[in-house]
């Protein structure tokens, strides 16, 4: 057996259980993260809500799930539930536990990304005669996304990353469709590469189209690092 | 205090307002009155509650004690003979739309074109459509001299201009009243007039309005009268001509004196902070 064989490799390359396996990944990633961008932006705005209970339930849902490893939670949803009487296919398994482990990330990210925006722009709304959902929808939430995008792109390489683990609970996306290749023709070597090539080929195109986001408000967008071409605020607020 | 400046045809009515921040007394029973069609000059040191009583006017801060009414209407709560009631986030925005607001740090909306700026109330609030909205707002941003930047975000702006802009917007409302909260204290020199010279000719069209301006100069042209706080209270108040140029209390004859002293010759300069 030869170190390496160019023709398994391309052969791999367009073998169709490792394309439906790559497509798996990429619909499991765009669909528990946008849901765990729901569910995380939920919880988020619970917590904002000022009473103990809702701050308590927030920090409690971070603490619970960041702590606990996602793949422990997928077993645990796909194998322990059964236990209690819930039974859950492969793919629903999968979709809610990937969904879950996500959501504390996004829940930061978006409490974070609301209280960055400067309080003076609620009252500055607020001066006009808006309403609260005006202000948030309109005002707070589009500087807010603009704040959001770069951790949230993190989240999506996070996120392709994690659905590796649902070939634990035999879902068959692109990890598992390069192993079960293997388990075929023991080139491990080549079918690694083409799974390695199309992990990094999906976070490249993310990568440009959040630079392209990006760059389509940087018109009024200041970065952190930049420094202000405005003397915004030059008085401390007397 | 301040005997016969109550007046129950004034416009703007303040009545023994108290402000706490926790513990601390930031206005200690304000009284005050400003007719339709009166500009008022609101001056005194850093830290006298000029801003807090801005604030309170326009219900950005809830006051503790006391009444605020525009016109008829009491702002931010309802007297009753049980107490006081707080208005709802819908009375209080309402009541909002009328009392126009101009802040030290202009905040504009940063993701907003100037234009989107001065529309912003007009379409979100009023629910204008976008059509006479925008022709407005280009007449308001030509009135201030800015209706070849309708397209730049406050970021592309100097900071005279952004504060022309949320002159701008806050007229976009057809306010009653207007507030300016040290308009010009956080402007470079050079783009201070512009702005004082915007705010004359709203003044001019015979806006109500209230300044807390550390610019003596512009509130000894601009003002029919002149409030002098410090520490809370109102220590005078009367016709601009009295209160800025020969003032009855020391304590406001030292503040002028001290103002003009450290900034002498300068026109409309800025007091330090
Ligand atoms: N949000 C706040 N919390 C606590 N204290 C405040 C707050 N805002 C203002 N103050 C205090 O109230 C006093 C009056 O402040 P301010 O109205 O801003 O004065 P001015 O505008 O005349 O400089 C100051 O001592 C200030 O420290
Ligand atoms: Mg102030």
């Amino acid at each position: 057996m030869s170190v390496w064989d160019w023709s398994v490799f391309f052969h791999n390359l367009v073998n169709p259980t490792i394309l439906s396996g790559l497509w798996t990944t990429i619909w499991l990633t765009l669909l528990t993260l946008a849901l765990a961008i729901m569910l995380g932006a939920l919880v988020a705005l619970v917590g904002r809500i000022d009473h103990l209970l809702t701050r308590g339930f927030y920090q409690g849902y971070v603490a619970f799930f960041r702590a606990t490893p996602p793949l422990v939670q997928l077993v645990f949803l796909y194998s322990a539930l059964p236990q209690m009487g819930i039974r859950l296919s492969v793919v629903e398994a999968a979709i809610i536990g990937l969904m879950l482990s996500e959501s504390p990330y996004v829940a930061e990210i978006v409490r974070s990304s609301l209280s960055a925006v400067p309080v003076a722009q609620w009252e500055a709304s607020k001066a006009i005669g808006m309403r609260p959902v005006t202000i948030m929808r309109w005002i707070i939430f589009p500087q807010a996304l603009r704040i959001a995008v770069p951790p949230l792109g993190n989240e999506f390489v996070r996120q392709l990353k994690n659905t590796s683990l649902v070939s634990v609970i035999s879902m068959t996306e692109l990890f598992r469709a390069t192993d079960n290749l293997t388990q075929a023709n023991f080139r491990v070597l080549e079918a690694l590469s083409v799974a390695t090539i199309y992990y990094l080929g999906a976070t490249t195109i993310w990568t440009l189209l959040q630079n392209a986001f990006e760059r389509r408000n940087s018109r009024w967008f200041a970065d952190a690092g930049k420094v202000e071409t405005q003397p915004l605020a030059k008085t401390a607020a007397a | 205090m301040a005997a016969g400046l109550y007046n129950a045809n004034a416009f703007l009515q303040l009545r023994d307002v108290v402000k706490h921040y926790g513990t601390y007394v930031a206005l200690k029973g304000v009284s005050l009155s400003v007719e339709k069609g009166q500009a008022v000059a609101l001056i005194g040191p850093s830290g006298s509650g000029k801003s807090t009583l801005l604030r309170c006017i326009n219900t950005l801060e809830t006051i503790s004690s006391g009444t605020i009414k525009v016109g008829d209407e009491e702002i931010g709560a309802e007297t009753t003979a049980s107490g006081r009631r707080q208005h709802s986030a819908k009375v209080l925005a309402r009541q909002r739309e009328d009392i126009g607001m101009v802040f030290q740090s202009f905040n504009l909306f940063p993701h907003m074109t100037a234009l989107e700026n001065v529309t912003s109330g007009p379409r979100l609030v009023r629910g204008h459509p976008a059509s006479a909205a925008h022709k407005k707002g280009m007449e308001l941003l030509h009135r201030v001299g800015l209706g070849d930047k309708a397209g730049s975000f406050p970021r592309q702006l100097s900071g005279g201009q952004q504060q022309r802009v949320a002159i701008a917007r806050a007229l976009a409302m057809e306010p009653k009243i207007m507030l300016f909260d040290e308009p010009t204290s956080a402007l470079d020199p050079e783009t201070v007039q512009e702005v004082l010279n915007v705010i004359r000719e709203v003044r001019d069209t015979g806006m109500t309005m209230l300044i807390a301006t550390h610019e003596m100069d512009f509130a000894r042209h601009v003002s029919d009268r002149a409030i002098f706080m410090e520490a809370g209270h109102i220590v005078e108040q009367g016709v601009s001509s009295k209160v800025l140029f020969s003032p009855e209390t020391e304590r406001c004859r030292r503040f002028l004196a001290g103002l003009t002293g450290s900034v002498k010759g300068a026109a409309f300069s800025c007091a330090p902070q």
